[in-house]
């Protein structure tokens, strides 16, 4: 114990003084916590992506090929070809920060190499270093730097510390999508099978089973009849909704955590009554049991393999258009690269509500909707009765899950139909709502619980934001339209605002919804009161 | 010369050292970017970190601390701090730093009696502020063990009671029959 240092000499002894080098000489620890658990070989191989055994990324020594800088090079040249926005990206940087300071990770965590434009720059000091006229002589000069193996750990390390959000991006003059330029360093990972579990898993999952978790199609058939079971419990409703019929109008697709977790299950819930309540002619699919697709965090063949199932079911079905549920980066493989990707969806029609008559010509191409359109569209011609008041516990915000807002320009619709199904609703601040809208801190396959530090502070913003209108208006209900949002967000909001639950927007849409027949409702989905008071007085 | 309203009055220069000290911590590009501190929803970092060393400093110079402001200004530093993979030492290291500042301020009165009883009195509020903030340090870090706890336990759990291979016991007031039917 004599041996202990003092507190002063303690704090004395601690370096202050910030690192002189420039940033490529800062090493970049690779610690537990910081690091996603890596993919297990069974999981690349039914991708066909290369396996490198067992490993961690703690490990001094990591299992790269022979060849691994050939592979890296010819990987980056093909997709340099392939991709001409890659080129444009690598080539239009002109540093001027824009983007520095809008990461929620930087913001977060202040570690320079979480500034988009530094972590474009891993890639790109190896782009102008191999690729380009001015690298090949200037070299360092120009920014350039040789591959390594400590490069290859750096972008391991940064690229697993990015959620695709692309909120940079809405800052940047030239238009450079950053989340696009991490989507290329993990892919030129993954060519070395370098990848992570929480990703791959799911990836696999969903292309052997259906779905993220492997819930097998009788499981998932249970499991909405158990759903279905507590909607008749709350409203005396018996719903019977219908798995792979061929001839409905509608393919329903949602994202599983939607029915294998709560918050979701209420969501999900939500869905099902409103459809019993319009009489829709709809069907869930076995098959297409996830909306998610990891393949976006994984390579873009992944992604298109998981993609061409939704559409492959759609098509044995004989449904005319797919109906989506509340999911997040799933409305960003639909609005960005379906299309190119496995589309045009011919073989649908445009999507048309058999309610409303309202054509959906924003999605002829892609023939799938989003649900918050249809329900906006639905309450913009009365077709719904609603009686908000039984939101009445709720003070809302709305959190604008990044992909819907920022990938397909979601922006009115959730906020028309939480206006309509709640009477108490209170916006966050400008600049960090809509198009900016701060990240929950765990997407792009982050939501994992190793890294739950790195999502607790990478979702510093978005819950500072929430604090704000939790302590002015009183809000106590957070609601989005993303299953990783709504898995990301009870710790994130037990951690820095606990008095704030998590919703899905049809949670509230169906306490709202008024069904023919239904008995008089006591409780809402979740089977709490429906109004504080009542819990009061069942206490006295 | 009331030593209190010496330090109250030169409370902008030195909360703003000691808020220097802090940001100090961090990578210069960080620090930079945590000193633009006035927009709390841009910078949630640096606008929290300046706030609320303001109000621990309006406190540790009183003669008796309110708790509850301690507590609150103190969880407003620590809870970011404790996620930001500094060492515990750093995280609530912070605390030291004002000392110097202070008695760089009152130096001159160093030999009023008055001025040194006060002096010491406000050790105490510190060696109370580093007491307090390891606990708020360690609370934090519970909780972040508990998340990855619970999640990696509630991952399939609820699938399992969904599907009906588990069964909890009822909550208390409920019958037995209720859920084994």
């Amino acid at each position: 114990m004599g041996d202990l240092p003092k507190p002063d000499e303690m704090y004395e002894s601690i370096d202050h003084t910030p690192p002189e080098e420039e940033w490529e000489k800062i090493e970049s620890p690779i610690t537990p916590g910081r690091y996603a658990y890596p993919a297990k070989d069974k999981n690349l191989s039914i991708m066909e992506f290369r396996t490198p055994g067992e490993w961690s990324p703690a490990d001094e020594e990591w299992p790269l090929p022979e060849n691994w800088q050939q592979i890296i090079h010819e990987g980056f040249k093909e997709r340099l070809e392939k991709y001409r926005s890659l080129k444009i990206f690598m080539d239009t940087c002109v540093r001027c920060g824009a983007c520095a300071d809008k990461c929620h990770y930087f913001i977060g965590t202040g570690d320079p190499k979480n500034m988009p434009v530094v972590r474009a720059e891993l890639l790109r000091s190896i782009y102008r270093n191999d690729f380009t006229t001015a690298g090949k002589i200037l070299k360092k000069l120009s920014g350039g730097r040789e591959l390594t193996k400590e490069v290859i750990k750096e972008w391991f390390a940064y690229f697993y510390q990015c959620s695709e959000c692309r909120r940079c991006s809405v800052f940047c003059p030239y238009g450079i999508d950053t989340a696009e330029v991490t989507m290329m360093g993990r892919e030129l990972l993954n060519l070395l099978g370098l990848n992570i579990n929480w990703i791959m898993e799911p990836v696999a999952n969903c292309f052997r089973t259906g779905n993220h978790l492997g819930i097998q199609p009788q499981a998932f058939k249970e499991i909405v009849e158990f759903l279905c079971d507590d909607i008749e419990e709350i409203t005396g409703i018996k719903i019977n909704p219908t798995f792979n019929r061929k001839g409905a109008e509608i393919l329903f697709i949602t994202p599983s955590g939607d029915y294998f977790a709560d918050p979701g299950t209420y969501t999900f819930m939500g869905y099902l009554m409103l459809f019993e309540a319009l009489g829709l002619d709809y069907t869930l699919s076995t098959y297409a049991s996830e909306g998610g697709n990891f393949g976006l965090f994984t390579s873009s063949d992944a992604m298109k393999k998981l993609n061409s199932k939704m559409y492959a079911e759609a098509k044995r079905l004989g449904v005319k258009w797919i109906l989506g549920g509340e999911c997040g980066h799933m409305w960003r493989v639909i609005n960005q690269y379906m299309d190119t990707m496995n589309g045009p969806a011919d073989f649908l029609e445009v999507p048309k509500s058999p309610i409303t008559g309202t054509v959906f010509n924003n999605a002829s191409s892609t023939k799938m909707v989003h649900i918050t359109e249809f329900t906006a569209d639905l309450i913009r011609h009365n077709k719904l009765k609603l009686d908000p008041s039984r939101n009445d516990k709720f003070k809302v915000t709305y959190h604008d899950s990044c992909n819907p807002a920022r990938a397909m320009g979601l922006l009115e619709e959730p906020r028309y139909v939480i206006n309509n199904v709640c009477n108490y609703f209170y916006e966050m601040p400008e600049n960090t709502i809509r198009e900016q809208t701060f990240c929950c801190g765990s997407g792009s396959g982050l939501n994992t619980e190793e890294v739950m530090d790195l999502r607790l502070r990478g979702g510093l913003p978005r819950a500072n934001a929430v604090k704000h209108v939790h302590e002015k208006y009183g809000v106590n209900m957070l609601a989005c339209i993303c299953a990783i949002d709504r898995a990301a967000f009870p710790p994130l909001m037990e951690y820095w605002v606990p008095e704030v639950g998590t919703t899905g927007i049809h949670e509230l849409v169906a306490n709202a919804l008024v069904m023919d027949g239904e008995k008089e409702r006591t409780t809402d989905l979740r089977f709490e009161p429906l109004k504080e008071e009542e819990d009061e007085a069942d206490e006295g | 010369m009331n030593p209190q309203t010496l330090l109250s009055e030169k409370r902008k220069e030195i909360v703003g050292k000691w808020f220097d000290e802090v940001i100090g911590a961090y990578p210069e590009d960080g620090a930079k970017f945590f000193k633009e501190k006035s927009d709390p929803f841009a910078n949630p970092v640096g606008n929290t970190l300046y706030r609320c060393l303001n109000e621990l400093f309006d406190e540790v110079i009183k003669s008796e601390m309110d708790q509850a402001a301690v507590d609150n200004a103190l969880d407003g530093i620590v809870r970011i701090q404790s996620l930001q993979e500094f060492m515990p030492s750093v995280a609530i290291g912070f605390i030291f730093t004002i000392k110097p500042t202070i008695s760089k301020r009152v130096k001159k009165y160093r030999e009023d009696k008055e001025v040194e009883k006060y002096l010491t009195a406000l050790d105490a509020n510190i060696e109370c502020l580093l007491r307090r903030s390891f606990d708020l340090y360690m609370q934090c870090r519970q909780k972040v063990f508990e998340f990855r706890a619970n999640q990696s336990r509630d991952r399939v759990r609820q699938l399992l009671i969904k599907k009906g291979y588990i069964k909890e016991l009822p909550e208390k007031g409920e019958n037995l029959e209720d859920i084994t039917t």
